[in-house]
């Protein structure tokens, strides 16, 4: 069931701010972020670091609500919605951590996901990284609207 | 209670990544 929620809340924002004009692009953010999250959680539950309970549905050995949830939602808004500053682009990197990280902890405490050989810490430095990963990747292949723009105008 | 606490977070952390987008949605003008 938690899944589920977290899965029907990814697309409540996503359906409220989703600019369809762009979406051909942007979708690649969610595309990258669910590689990532499936890579990851692959590993880590191959290796009996965590696990998830009722997934539901899985999806290499992750959940389907999860993969197509959160990770691909926030993946392509985060791609929508890039920043143009640096500072802010790195800022933004930190605040998303700490998004993502609410909602794993209520997971966690749920226990729709249980720690074997994991810690808090673990995941967050994974997350800066998965998402200053893709943030290089919106970046080289020009995947947020700005971006676009700029290119169409030359 | 572990549903009360997971509801209660999840919803605020929902409200807190919309708002968190539509700002830098705002700021971006493209």
């Amino acid at each position: 069931m938690y899944w589920v929620a977290t899965f029907v809340i990814s697309w409540v924002i996503f359906l409220s701010l989703i600019d369809l004009r762009y979406i051909k692009y942007t979708i690649w953010g969610g595309i990258l972020a669910a590689i990532f999250q499936l890579t990851v959680d692959e590993i880590a539950i191959t290796l009996n670091l965590y696990s998830f309970s009722d997934p539901v549905f899985t999806v290499f050995k992750s959940s389907f609500f999860f993969t197509f949830g959160a990770p691909f939602c926030i993946g392509v808004l985060y791609a929508q919605t890039y920043p143009r500053k640096k500072n802010l682009q790195l800022a933004n990197v930190f605040i998303l951590t700490l998004l993502f990280f609410i909602m794993e902890y209520s997971l966690h405490n749920a226990g729709a996901l249980e720690y074997i050989k994991w810690s808090y810490i673990y995941s967050l430095i994974v997350d800066v990284g998965a998402l200053l990963a893709v943030g290089n990747l919106i970046n080289l292949f020009s995947l947020s609207p700005w971006m676009r723009r700029k290119e169409n105008e030359r | 209670m572990k549903d009360k606490v997971f509801w209660t977070l999840m919803i605020i952390d929902g409200i807190l990544v919309y708002l968190w987008f539509k700002f830098l949605d705002k700021i971006q003008k493209y």
